[in-house]
């Protein structure tokens, strides 16, 4: 192409005069790219927008840059801070760029990140389940010990009463007219010696009484061997005679054993010590 | 690079990354459910009014009528307060076992406490996965059966202690 001021014969393509910088007449006009968000005008070749970094790369296959139109700049918008939200499709302005072809390859990456993404999350509950299942494996295969269950007609509990806790509560079972003090004193071969000590208006007078423990078809029998009353003074003190004391002192003292024992207990066998009634029981 | 390929090369680095993951997470939480608790030494005894001996023979028959859930197991009472278990569980095909130990203690109230000190199925650990509802059923169970049996309505629980067979409870007057 001849420049029409100096005369000098440019390239077909030349924009400018080589020699003189005339603008060429018939020459392609300067593509200019403009990001299709911001409106900021692109640098030839640049892929993100230097104002907003919106990604304006060409595909592949899409038109060259010599076929776009210009365009004069559009007015700059203000940069949202979420410009994600409201990112348009990447677009060349001017540009013949076939939009559906760069939709559909984006949905297949998507596609692809989020089968990716489900596989990890099915491998790791799998894999993690796996590794539990194999911690739990030995004690499915695991053989439970036999449960020592005993002798059927044999004793669960066996329960010793100390001498001292019986003493607390002796009084309890004692006439308490006049009494001074008491005392049960724990024998072997099942016998109880009580010693009471009775203030009398002048004299003071004691009581002993020997009883024996056993055991008759789950009851607890307490049988007086003997009464020692410090003679009939004692008794006409007390208003009863060695029956009827021998009869409450058994009663009082059997139904203190057998509170011990709880509800619904059988008891098997009772046995004494020189500190405790011992009483074996089956729940 | 091919689309296809690509998402084929994506899916693969998925699951080896997934298993990868999985069997480090599982490993991880091996180790963090596993945990034992532990009990201090038992306390002197102090003065007590009555000492009751509760077999270990009772404790098993207490056990495994307690609940539906267990179709075997044994209880084996140890030295310190202490007891080893092994129970065969009923869930549903599986008969899985389970062992662990417990500890006894009084309580401070009157009554007795049962501690889960570890307990395993397999290798693991399970004792962080038992809720506090089943321990506290366990410690009614046991105060109903072992501690509610024996003794009048004024005494209470002071200490606990063992020996290979028995579990001894003392009991002393409330003050």
């Amino acid at each position: 192409m001849q420049c029409p001021q100096c005369g000098f014969e440019n390239r077909e393509d030349a924009r400018f005069c080589k020699r003189c910088g005339h603008v060429l007449q018939g020459a392609s006009p300067p593509v200019i790219l403009t990001c299709p968000v911001c409106g900021a005008a692109l640098k030839p070749g640049a892929r993100f927008c230097a104002r907003c970094g919106h990604e304006c790369t060409p595909r592949p296959g899409s038109a060259s840059p010599q076929e776009h139109q210009p365009v004069q700049p559009a007015a700059p918008v203000p940069v949202s801070a979420d410009r994600d939200a409201i990112r348009p499709p990447v677009k060349l302005v001017g540009s013949g760029l076939s939009k559906p072809a760069n939709a559909k390859r984006a949905e297949r990456s998507i596609v692809g990140w989020w089968l990716a993404l489900v596989a990890l999350g099915l491998m790791f509950c799998l894999s993690c389940c796996g590794v539990l299942a194999l911690g739990l494996l030995p004690g499915l295969n695991d053989t439970p010990p036999a449960a020592i269950l005993g002798d059927p007609n044999g004793h669960d509990i066996t329960i010793l009463v100390r001498e001292a806790y019986l003493n607390e509560n002796l009084v309890a079972i004692l006439p308490e007219k006049g009494l001074k003090d008491a005392s049960l004193d724990v024998q072997p071969n099942n016998l109880l010696m009580t010693t009471a000590n009775f203030d009398l208006v002048f004299v003071s007078l004691e009581l002993k009484i020997m009883a024996r423990l056993s055991v008759v078809d789950g009851e607890i029998v307490v049988s007086i061997e003997d009464i020692v009353a410090g003679g009939s003074d004692l008794m006409q003190f007390l208003n009863m005679d060695e029956v009827t004391l021998g009869k409450n002192f058994t009663r009082a003292l059997r139904e203190q054993l057998e509170n011990e024992l709880g509800e619904g207990s059988r008891l098997l066998d009772i046995t004494t010590d020189e500190e405790h009634i011992i009483l074996k029981a089956r729940l | 690079m091919n689309t296809q390929l690509k998402s084929g090369l994506l899916l693969l680095g998925g699951v080896f990354l997934g298993l990868v993951a999985g069997v480090v997470g599982g490993w991880l939480l091996v180790r963090v459910l596993d945990k034992e608790s532990t009990v201090g030494p038992l306390p002197p005894l102090p003065a007590y009014d009555m000492e009751v001996i509760i077999e270990e023979t009772y404790i098993n028959r207490v056990m495994l009528e307690s609940s539906n859930a267990l179709t075997a197991g044994n209880v084996d009472m140890q030295p310190g307060g202490a007891a080893t278990f092994g129970v065969q569980l009923a869930a549903g095909p599986f008969k899985p076992v389970a062992r662990g130990a417990v500890a006894f203690r009084a309580d401070g109230a009157g009554g007795m406490a049962v501690q889960l000190l570890h307990v395993k199925m397999g290798r693991l650990s399970l004792l962080r996965l038992v809720p506090g509802s089943v321990m506290d059923e366990m410690n009614d169970i046991v105060n109903t059966e072992l501690v509610g049996r024996v003794g009048s309505k004024g005494l209470e629980v002071v200490a606990v202690a063992s020996d290979e067979t028995s579990l001894r409870l003392y009991l002393a007057q409330r003050e």
